[in-house]
């Protein structure tokens, strides 16, 4: 089909390439709209995983939205291949660490590393409901070392080699952390188990 | 698969709780956790501390995500990533400032609040006194009578639906009837919904079925819908926020359809899609 233009050459082409430019806008508007769309339904997890850097939920809100805001103007960027997650989880982890990075700058504070903290012990007392509140909270006071690893490999099946990808970190820390996350979770189950006994 | 020769027993043996070894080192582990009861103690508290784990981590997905972040991601979000979809033929626009954290917004506003204040307090006692505000009445749509209706009913637990789920055929006759849009009420119990029962509403003056939902956690989901001029096909599902409820609406045939539902919820554009695949 011969398209025809009554007005000059100038006007058809401009006419041509203004057409063209709206379409490919309407088309790059609905991929962030179904982007979006696949953002929010990762909203849980996102969140879960800035919980085990963050370990407060107000800064893991914050990093999770300024996580989201920079992959939506990046998704040009995201090839569709692998997880959709764990390309948020590594820009989520940059972000937080550069966080970290200017708070130290700020205030002369960070994060505690892992074997400089103290162990969070279950009460043996508590009924179900506090039971999974503590539980909870156990993760939350996890070092930020360990809670991730744990997470991105027992929890959500991630290799050792996304995990190291996602985090940062080499292959062989991994598994160093990821044991000791266990071992730790392991003795606080069984200190309360004795309590209660 | 990587190699964990030379590491300590608990990482070897973490490695190869998550199936990480080679079939070689997999078969060494096999032989000492037979013989050495040691090895065999340390497995099963490595085991029990990836159960414990996985159950806490498990159930943090089931806190609810906060409003204000779905509605960043939603709606405020599309001009964070304007830049990025503006025409090539628009005229080319000043950089936005890159978005604040909300941390340090936080703390600049404050500092502005109470400038604002003083500053207002200030001009107030020797300016002219302001003229009354003008109220303009903005224009209400169906879709605001349909958020009006499920906050109302659905905060009603003894009086949840006008028609139980139980008749279900009813529902279908009567609705069919005095909405005037053929149906069948969808199964959701994929998106782990139960089908309480309907009601029929006025939404935007036009007779409206509601179907009603409840989930797991006892929150409640509705599918609405009303006649309305025809459409050649299926328009696109569009997002839209009343306060702490989502809709998602569209329409086909002749007849426009919204699900409701509380606006944290990310289910709720996948729930839309499934019911308008079976309604």
């Amino acid at each position: 089909m011969f398209h025809t233009c009554a007005s000059s050459p100038a006007q058809c082409e401009y006419r041509s390439d203004l057409e063209r430019s709206l379409g490919e806008a309407m088309r790059q508007t609905a991929e962030t709209d179904e982007f979006r769309r696949d953002l929010v339904g990762l909203l849980p997890k996102l969140r879960r995983f800035a919980m085990t850097l963050t370990r407060n939920a107000s800064d893991a809100d914050d990093l999770v939205q300024e996580a989201c805001e920079r992959a939506i103007t990046r998704s040009h960027l995201w090839n569709g291949e692998g997880r959709l997650e764990s390309w948020i989880y590594a820009m989520t982890r940059n972000l937080w660490v550069d966080e970290v990075r200017k708070r130290k700058v700020r205030t002369g504070s960070g994060t505690v590393d892992f074997s400089e903290q103290d162990d969070l012990h279950i009460e043996a007392s508590a009924d179900k409901a506090v039971y999974a509140k503590q539980l909870h909270k156990l993760i939350m006071t996890m070092p930020e070392g360990l809670s991730s690893v744990f997470l991105l490999v027992n929890v959500e099946g991630h290799s050792y080699r996304e995990a190291a990808d996602i985090l940062g970190i080499p292959i062989g820390t991994v598994m160093s952390r990821l044991s000791t996350a266990r071992i730790r979770l392991a003795a606080m189950i069984s200190e309360q188990t004795e309590r209660r006994t | 698969m990587e190699s964990t020769q030379g590491l300590p027993l608990e990482v070897r043996l973490s490695a190869y709780l998550d199936g990480q070894l080679s079939h070689s080192e997999i078969r060494e582990i096999d032989v000492m956790l037979a013989r050495d009861e040691k090895a065999r103690t340390l497995f099963n508290r490595l085991k029990l501390g990836s159960d414990l784990g996985r159950k806490a981590f498990e159930d943090m997905l089931h806190d609810p995500v906060p409003l204000d972040l779905v509605r960043s991601i939603k709606q405020a979000s599309a001009e964070t990533g304007q830049n990025r979809m503006r025409s090539p033929l628009s005229p080319p626009s000043k950089e936005a400032p890159p978005k604040k954290r909300l941390w340090k917004v936080a703390g600049a506003g404050l500092a502005l609040l109470a400038a604002g204040v003083g500053a207002g307090y200030l001009s107030a006692a020797w300016q002219n006194p302001v003229p009354p505000p003008v109220h303009i009445a903005v224009a209400r749509n169906w879709l605001d009578d349909i958020a009006d209706y499920h906050r109302i009913y659905a905060r009603q637990s003894r009086h949840l639906v006008e028609v139980p789920a139980s008749e279900s055929q009813h529902i279908t006759q009567w609705l069919t009837t005095a909405v005037g849009v053929d149906f069948s009420i969808p199964d959701l119990s994929a998106k782990g919904l139960t089908f309480e029962g309907a009601r029929l509403l006025v939404a935007g003056s036009m007779p409206t079925a509601q179907l009603i939902y409840r989930d797991q956690d006892g929150d409640i989901f509705a599918v609405c819908f009303q006649k309305s001029e025809p459409v050649p096909e299926m328009t696109e599902l569009t997002d839209s926020i009343r306060d702490d409820l989502g809709l998602v609406s569209w329409q086909r045939g002749a007849g426009a359809f919204v699900v409701i539902g509380p606006s944290s919820d990310p289910q709720l554009e996948s729930i839309a899609t499934a019911v308008a695949q079976t309604i």
